[in-house]
C-alpha cells in the first residue's frame, strides 16, 4: 500500500483561487436478490441459525441459488419489509432452508416476508462452542475446523467504494457509459506468498479482462452496482465486494442536506461525519444504518498556461500567434500575459484556434524571441484531488449511527451521524479470543500454525466479523513468532483487535476516510534508521490562514518506560527487559510499565522503550494549523506525514518546532457562504532524537524473605541466570516489609488472571495462570490469614480439586501452596473457590500468586472409546444377620450414554436394596459399580477416573407410606414418623486409577448407605435407592482438546499490598 | 437591438433579457470573483469559493417581473446567465449558476417592483457559445 503524493499540477490547482464544491448524498440502493415467506408455524426466535422458507402466494422473485453467504436478509410483515429485524446470511441455502448467523434479534414468525438484498456489511459471526465435556469449536455455527488456520484464506484488497458522475444522460444512448478502474493487486494471504489469479465480476456492467489485477469495469445505467472479486492464492479463494454508485444528470443524488461536521481522529480509530437533512429523508430511502458516502465535485482555479519563446502579437488582427498549442485557451477565458515588452496584460478570448487567438483589446505588434507566459485567470477547472485513483471525489463513507430529529411546522430537520468501520466493529460483542502457537499443522480452532500478530488480528477480521468480505484490511506486516494471541477481556471486536494489536507490537488500528482499516505500528515507536515515511506535501505558509496553536510539554508526563517482553523462536520464550531513560526515573513523571510486549532481540527492546519514551514526552505532542485550501490528500493513515513550513511565523518564545508531523485529526470545515472546503489539521510533530536505554534486570527473589527490601540493584556481577521463567514477566517488585504488616482484615483487593482460562493439558503454559500483587502474605495461623476468592467456571465440581494455588516469588517460583483449596458456593455456573495460604513463617512478602492445573485435567477426544458394561451393575444388601437384615435387588440398573465422545457417563437404576425390619439398629445397603476404559491405539498416557454418585433413601412409618423424599445429596434427613435418621457414610465415591496404558478394567468400591432407626419398632422398614450417579473420566497429555476452565476475578483479602 | 449584453436562459445559450418574451430592463449588477476572501499565513490574500453576481432593478414593471420569475419559480434554481465580470473593463462572460429569487417580500408601488435584486451563486465560466 502506497501513500500518494500528488503532482506539481495538484498542488498549483489546491493553491488556486476561487475554489468551491457542490456537496452529495450517495445511499445505496441494494437490488432485490430473493423474495420468499417463513414456512414454519413452529418457528421459534431465539438462537435461530436457519429459516423454512416457501413461496406461498407470493409472485416468485428471484431464485434461491443466486443468494450468496453474506447477503443481507430483511425480515418484515410486508413483502420488502425489515420491521421484523435483518440477519446475515450465512451460507449458501437451499430449496428449503435459509441459514442465517446466529441470531434471537429477528422476530421471526410463521408467513412473514423475506427478502434478501444484494448489500454486504459488517457483521459478528460468532463462534460456537459446543456444548459439553469436548468444547469443540464452530466457527459461524457450523464450519469445523479443517484446515482454515493452516492454510489461510485470502484477504481481498479491492478499494473502497466508489460514485461516477456521467456528465450528460447514460440512458440517452445505448453506447454511453462511464467506467472505473479497480485494482486488487494488493490482495494478500498471511499462509502463502503464492501467485495470485482474480476472478471480477459485475453483473450490471462490462469488464474488460475478469481476470486480470486491475480491470476496467463499464457501466451502462445509473443506479447502484455492486462488484465482486474472487481472489485465489495457494487453492484458496475468498470473494470480497464493493459498491459502486452512478449517476447522471437525470438521476442524481441527494443535494439537499448540510454538512455540520466531518471529522477523521487516530485516536478514535477512523472517521465520522454528521449532516442535516431536510428533504429526501424518508425512511424507505434513507433506511436505519443505511450505508452512506459523502462526496463532492470540485472546482478549483483555472491553471492553464503555456511558456514559450514563440509567442509573437499582431495589432492589425488583435492576434496572439503560436505555430501551435494555443487552443487550450478557449473563448471567453481571461488570460494575462507577462513576459512581454510590449503586450502584457489581461486579455478575454474571442476566438481560439490552435495557431492564434483574438482577443478583445488592442495589441501591439511584436515579433517571437522573448520567453512569454500566458496562463488562464479566474477560471474554473472540475476535478477532484485525493489519495485513491477513482476514489478522489469521496470525502467519507460509512453507515449511520445516530439520528436526531427536529420537529417543526416548517417540515423539520433530521440531523444523521455516520460512522467509519471502527465504530461498528466497536458495537459488536465478540466472543473472546484466543490462539495458541503450533509448530505443527493445528486440528483445531484455538491453534494456529506458526502464529503471528497478523495471523491472529486475521483470524479476528476473518472468522470473526465479514470485515475482510467488505473493507480493505491491511495488517501490519510483522512476521515475528508469539506463543499466544488472547484477548484480555471480553469486549468489542474493535477493543479485541485495538487491545491484541497495542499489547503485543504496540500497533494501531484506524481507518481512513474511505473505510480501509490500516493497523500499523505508530510511526513515532518505528526506529529511527528503520524509517521511511511517506511526505504527502509541504505545507508552506500560504497555504495556511489564522494562527498555527501548539502545545508545549515541559514537565515530562513520564518518568521512565519499563518495558518487558519476550522473545519467542516457536518454541521458548526469552525474557527481555528495557529500561528508558535508564536506571533511574526522571524527577516528575510516572513510570509507564508495559509488558507481554513482542520483541526480536535486546537491542530492539532498548530501541522501542526508548521511541516509547521519547513519545510520551515528545516536547510538542500537537500542533494545529487551518488550511484554507479543498486538501483532500491527507489522512489520518495509512502513515503519512506532512512538512509544515513555519519560518513566517513568530512567537514570543521565539521557540522553532520540528517540521515533519504525523495528522492526527483532521476535520473538514465547509463554508456555506463560499461552498468551500477547509481543513484543521492536527498534527503529531516526529521525535527523531531519543534518550538512553538500557538493558533491565530481570528481578530474582531472595530465598529469606526478611531480607526485603533488598536494595542492591547495582550487583555488578549476577550469579549465573536461572533459566528465564515462562512469559509473562512480573512487574518489579516493590517489597513492604512483613512485620510492618498489621493483622487486620483489609481488602478486598482485585485482581484479573493473566489468562482467561487453564486447562489440564500437557503444556504447561495452558495449565498455569498469575497475578502479579506483590503484597505480604499471612498464614492461616494469624487472625486474618490471606485467603483468595476466586470463580473458576469447571465441568464438575470434581475437577476443582485438581486446582492449586500458590504465592510466588517475582521469578515466577512457588513460595507455599495453599492448604487449603475448596469451593465455597455454586451458583448453578461458576464455583467461588477459597484458598487459604500456610507457611513456616507467619508473614511473607509474594511478588503474586498463580493456579496450576493437573497435568490430566482434558477431556477425551474423539478418539477415546469408552464403555461401561451393562452387567458391570451389582447390588448387595450389606446383611447383618443379627437382627435379620435383609437385601433384595430389585433392579440392576441400567446404563445410559450420554455423549461417546464425551467423558460423563450416567446411569440409573431402581430401588436396589430393601432392609429389614428392625429397628434401633444400622443397616446399610450399596451398590458396586464397574467400568471398562478402553483405550484406542495411540491412547492416553495417564488417565483418572473419578465416580460420584448420589443415594436416596427414606424409612416407612408404622403405618405410613414410604418416605422417599430424596434430599438435596444424600441422605442427610430425618424422618418424623418413626424418628429415624440416616447416617452418611459419605455421600460421593471417587476413586483414582491413575495412569492407565492399556485396555483396564476399572472396578469401583462399594458406595453403602446406611440407616438407623433410633426407635425398636419392629414394623419399620427402611429402603435405599440409588437413582442417579455420574462416572467422570479424566485424561491427559495428548488430548486434542483440552478442556478449558474459565478463570474469574480474583478477590484477595487480608494482605498488606506492596507500596 | 439590444443595448447590454445580460442573458438568461435555462440552456447553454441564454436570452438577451431585452429580447425576452416580455423584455426585461437591464439591470444594475456586481460581480465578486469569489465568495470571500481570507488573509494567508504569508500574508497574501486567496478568493475562496465561486464568484457571486447580483442583478438590480430600482424599479421594476410587474410583466418584467413575471418574466424573470418563469426561469426560477422556487427558491433557486439552475440557470445560465451573461453578466458583467470585473475582469477586462468588466466584459460580460457566460456562467451555469444558482439563481436565488429573493427572499424578502418585495416591495412594490402599484404595479411595479421596488429595490429588487436577484443574486447569483456558485457561478461557473463557461465557454462562449
Amino acid at each position: 500500500m502506497t501513500v500518494y503524493v500528488p503532482t506539481a499540477n495538484e498542488l498549483l490547482y489546491l493553491r488556486t483561487d476561487g475554489q468551491f464544491s457542490k456537496l452529495y448524498l450517495a445511499f445505496p440502493q441494494p437490488a432485490i436478490v430473493f423474495k420468499a415467506r417463513v414456512n414454519n408455524p413452529a418457528v421459534g426466535t431465539d438462537m435461530q441459525t436457519s429459516i423454512i422458507w416457501d413461496t406461498n402466494g407470493m409472485t416468485p422473485h428471484g431464485v434461491y441459488t443466486d443468494i450468496l453467504p453474506d447477503m443481507t436478509l430483511l425480515v418484515g410483515t410486508v413483502e420488502g419489509g425489515r420491521d421484523l429485524g435483518i440477519a446475515r446470511i450465512r451460507k449458501t441455502c437451499t430449496a428449503t432452508k435459509l441459514y442465517i448467523g446466529e441470531e434471537s434479534e429477528v422476530k421471526l414468525a410463521d408467513n412473514v416476508f423475506l427478502t434478501v438484498i444484494d448489500e454486504y456489511g459488517l457483521w459478528p459471526r460468532h463462534k460456537y462452542v459446543k456444548a459439553g465435556a469436548s468444547h469443540q469449536d464452530f466457527m459461524d455455527f457450523d464450519v469445523t475446523y479443517t484446515t482454515q488456520h493452516e492454510t489461510l484464506d485470502p484477504v481481498p484488497i479491492l478499494g473502497p467504494d466508489r460514485v461516477l458522475w456521467y456528465q450528460g444522460t447514460l440512458a440517452a444512448h445505448p453506447g454511453n457509459s462511464i467506467s472505473t478502474q479497480f485494482d486488487a493487486s494488493e490482495s494478500y494471504c498471511l499462509s502463502s506468498a503464492g501467485a495470485k489469479t482474480y476472478l471480477w465480476t459485475a453483473a450490471t456492467g462490462t469488464i474488460d479482462d475478469n481476470t486480470i489485477a486491475n480491470p476496467t469495469i463499464h457501466f451502462h445505467s445509473t443506479g447502484t452496482h455492486r462488484v465482486s472479486c474472487r481472489v485465489t492464492i495457494a487453492a484458496k479463494p475468498f470473494t470480497g465486494y464493493r459498491t459502486v454508485m452512478v449517476y447522471d444528470d437525470t438521476f442524481q443524488p441527494i443535494k439537499d442536506f448540510k454538512l455540520i461536521s466531518c471529522t477523521g481522529d487516530y485516536e478514535m480509530g477512523g472517521w465520522s461525519f454528521k449532516v442535516s437533512m431536510y428533504d429526501n429523508a424518508d425512511l424507505a430511502l434513507v433506511v436505519d444504518r443505511a450505508k452512506v458516502m459523502l462526496f463532492a465535485r470540485d472546482w478549483y482555479g483555472d491553471i492553464t498556461n503555456l511558456t514559450s519563446t514563440a509567442i509573437s502579437f499582431d495589432a492589425a488582427t488583435k492576434r496572439i500567434l503560436k505555430a501551435s498549442g494555443l487552443s487550450i485557451f478557449t473563448k471567453g477565458m481571461t488570460i494575462k500575459v507577462s513576459g512581454s515588452a510590449n503586450n502584457n496584460g489581461e486579455y478575454i478570448v474571442v476566438v481560439s484556434n490552435d495557431a492564434y487567438l483574438t482577443v478583445d483589446k488592442v495589441l501591439v505588434d511584436e515579433s517571437a524571441g522573448a520567453s512569454m507566459t500566458i496562463q488562464v485567470l479566474r477560471g474554473q477547472t472540475e476535478i477532484s484531488i485525493g489519495q485513491i485513483v477513482g476514489c478522489e471525489n469521496i470525502i467519507s463513507s460509512g453507515w449511520i449511527s445516530q439520528e436526531n430529529l427536529n420537529m417543526d411546522i416548517h417540515g423539520g430537520t433530521a440531523e444523521f451521524t455516520v460512522q467509519g468501520p471502527q465504530y461498528w466493529l466497536g458495537q459488536m460483542q465478540g466472543f473472546i479470543s484466543g490462539l495458541i502457537h503450533s509448530e505443527t499443522a493445528p486440528t483445531e480452532w484455538n491453534y494456529m500454525l506458526d502464529l503471528t500478530v497478523d495471523k491472529g488480528l486475521w483470524d479476528l477480521l476473518h472468522w470473526r466479523s465479514t470485515a475482510t468480505r467488505v473493507i480493505d484490511c491491511f495488517l501490519t506486516g510483522d512476521v515475528k513468532l508469539i506463543p499466544t494471541m488472547e484477548s484480555n477481556s471480553v469486549g468489542s471486536l474493535w477493543e479485541q483487535l485495538k487491545g491484541q494489536a497495542w499489547e503485543t507490537i504496540l500497533a494501531t488500528p484506524c481507518c481512513d476516510r474511505y473505510g480501509r482499516l490500516f493497523i500499523e505500528i505508530s510511526g513515532q515507536l518505528i526506529p529511527i534508521g528503520d524509517r521511511s515515511f511517506t511526505n504527502v506535501m509541504t505545507i508552506e505558509a500560504y497555504d495556511r490562514t489564522d494562527e498555527i496553536t501548539v502545545e508545549r510539554i515541559t514537565v515530562k508526563p513520564v518518568g521512565a518506560v519499563d518495558l518487558t517482553g519476550v522473545w519467542f523462536d516457536g518454541v521458548t520464550g526469552y525474557a527481555l527487559r528495557a529500561l528508558a531513560n535508564g536506571h533511574m526515573v526522571s524527577r516528575y513523571g510516572y513510570v509507564e510499565a508495559m509488558d507481554k510486549v513482542l520483541m526480536e532481540d535486546q537491542a530492539h527492546a532498548n530501541e522501542l522503550a526508548s521511541l516509547l519514551y521519547a513519545q510520551k514526552n515528545n516536547e510538542y505532542p500537537s500542533i494545529s494549523i487551518n488550511i484554507l485550501e479543498n486538501l483532500r490528500l491527507v489522512d489520518i493513515c495509512p502513515t503519512q506525514q506532512v512538512t509544515i513550513v513555519t519560518d513566517t511565523d513568530t512567537n514570543p518564545r521565539e521557540i522553532e518546532i520540528s517540521n515533519l508531523s504525523f495528522p492526527r485529526r483532521i476535520t473538514f470545515l465547509f463554508s456555506e457562504v463560499s461552498k468551500s472546503i477547509s481543513v484543521q489539521l492536527d498534527a503529531e510533530p516526529e521525535v527523531t532524537t531519543v534518550g538512553l536505554s538500557i538493558t533491565g534486570k530481570i528481578p530474582i527473589v531472595k530465598d529469606d524473605p526478611t531480607d526485603y527490601p533488598y536494595t542492591d540493584w547495582e550487583i555488578p556481577v549476577y550469579p549465573p541466570w536461572p533459566p528465564l521463567p515462562p512469559w509473562p514477566l512480573p512487574p518489579i517488585p516493590v517489597y513492604q516489609d512483613p512485620a510492618t504488616c498489621q493483622d487486620i482484615h483489609t481488602g478486598p483487593y482485585y485482581a484479573i488472571w493473566d489468562r482467561t482460562y487453564i486447562n489440564g493439558d500437557s503444556d504447561a503454559i495452558t495449565r498455569t495462570a498469575k497475578i502479579w500483587f506483590n503484597c505480604v502474605v499471612r498464614n492461616d495461623t494469624a487472625a486474618n490469614p490471606t485467603f483468595l476468592a476466586f470463580t473458576v467456571n469447571a465441568v464438575d465440581v470434581v475437577c476443582t480439586t485438581r486446582i492449586h494455588v500458590y504465592a510466588v516469588d517475582a521469578s515466577g517460583v512457588e513460595l507455599s501452596e495453599s492448604n487449603s483449596v475448596y469451593v465455597d458456593t455454586f451458583d448453578g455456573t461458576s464455583y467461588r473457590m477459597i484458598a487459604v495460604f500456610n507457611a513456616n513463617t507467619l508473614n511473607y512478602n509474594v511478588a503474586g500468586f498463580q493456579l496450576v492445573m493437573d497435568e490430566g485435567w482434558s477431556a477425551v477426544g474423539p478418539a477415546f472409546d469408552q464403555t461401561l458394561h451393562g452387567s458391570g451393575f451389582a447390588a448387595t444388601a450389606l446383611e447383618d444377620p443379627a437382627h435379620n437384615c435383609f437385601a433384595t435387588v430389585t433392579d440392576a440398573g441400567t446404563v445410559t450414554v450420554i455423549d461417546p465422545n464425551q467423558l460423563e457417563i450416567k446411569w440409573a437404576g431402581n430401588s436396589i436394596a430393601e432392609s429389614g425390619i428392625y429397628g434401633d439398629t444400622w443397616y446399610s445397603a450399596g451398590i458396586l459399580f464397574n467400568a471398562h476404559i478402553h483405550l484406542a491405539a495411540g491412547g492416553h498416557s495417564k488417565i483418572w477416573a473419578y465416580a460420584k454418585m448420589k443415594l436416596w433413601g427414606g424409612i416407612e412409618g408404622v403405618s405410613g407410606p414410604l418416605i422417599a423424599d430424596p434430599g438435596p445429596d444424600g441422605f442427610d434427613m430425618c424422618f418424623p414418623q418413626v424418628d429415624g435418621s440416616m447416617n452418611v457414610q459419605g455421600n460421593t465415591y471417587s476413586a483414582d486409577i491413575g495412569e492407565v496404558s492399556a485396555d483396564t478394567p476399572f472396578t469401583g468400591g462399594w458406595r453403602a448407605g446406611s440407616l438407623q432407626s433410633t426407635t425398636d419398632n419392629p414394623c419399620t422398614r427402611g429402603q435405599l435407592l440409588y437413582v442417579e450417579g455420574t462416572l467422570i473420566l479424566i485424561a491427559s497429555n495428548d488430548q486434542p482438546t483440552p478442556l478449558n476452565a474459565g478463570l474469574g476475578n480474583v478477590e484477595i483479602y487480608n494482605v498488606c499490598p506492596a507500596v | 437591438m439590444t443595448l447590454y449584453q445580460f442573458a438568461i436562459g435555462l440552456a447553454m445559450t441564454p436570452t438577451n433579457l431585452e429580447s425576452l418574451a416580455t423584455p426585461v430592463t437591464p439591470p444594475k449588477s456586481t460581480f465578486s470573483p469569489y465568495s470571500l476572501v481570507k488573509e494567508l499565513s504569508d500574508g497574501s490574500m486567496r478568493g475562496i469559493g465561486a464568484p457571486i453576481a447580483t442583478w438590480h432593478w430600482g424599479v421594476l414593471k410587474r410583466p418584467m417581473r413575471n418574466q424573470l420569475r418563469t426561469f426560477c419559480p422556487g427558491a433557486s434554481a439552475e440557470v445560465y446567465i451573461r453578466t458583467y465580470t470585473k475582469d477586462n473593463n468588466g466584459a460580460p462572460k457566460y456562467y451555469k449558476c444558482q439563481m436565488f429569487w429573493p427572499v424578502e417580500d418585495e416591495e412594490t408601488y402599484a404595479t411595479r417592483a421596488v429595490d429588487f435584486k436577484i443574486e447569483f451563486r456558485q457561478l461557473v465560466l463557461q465557454v462562449d457559445p
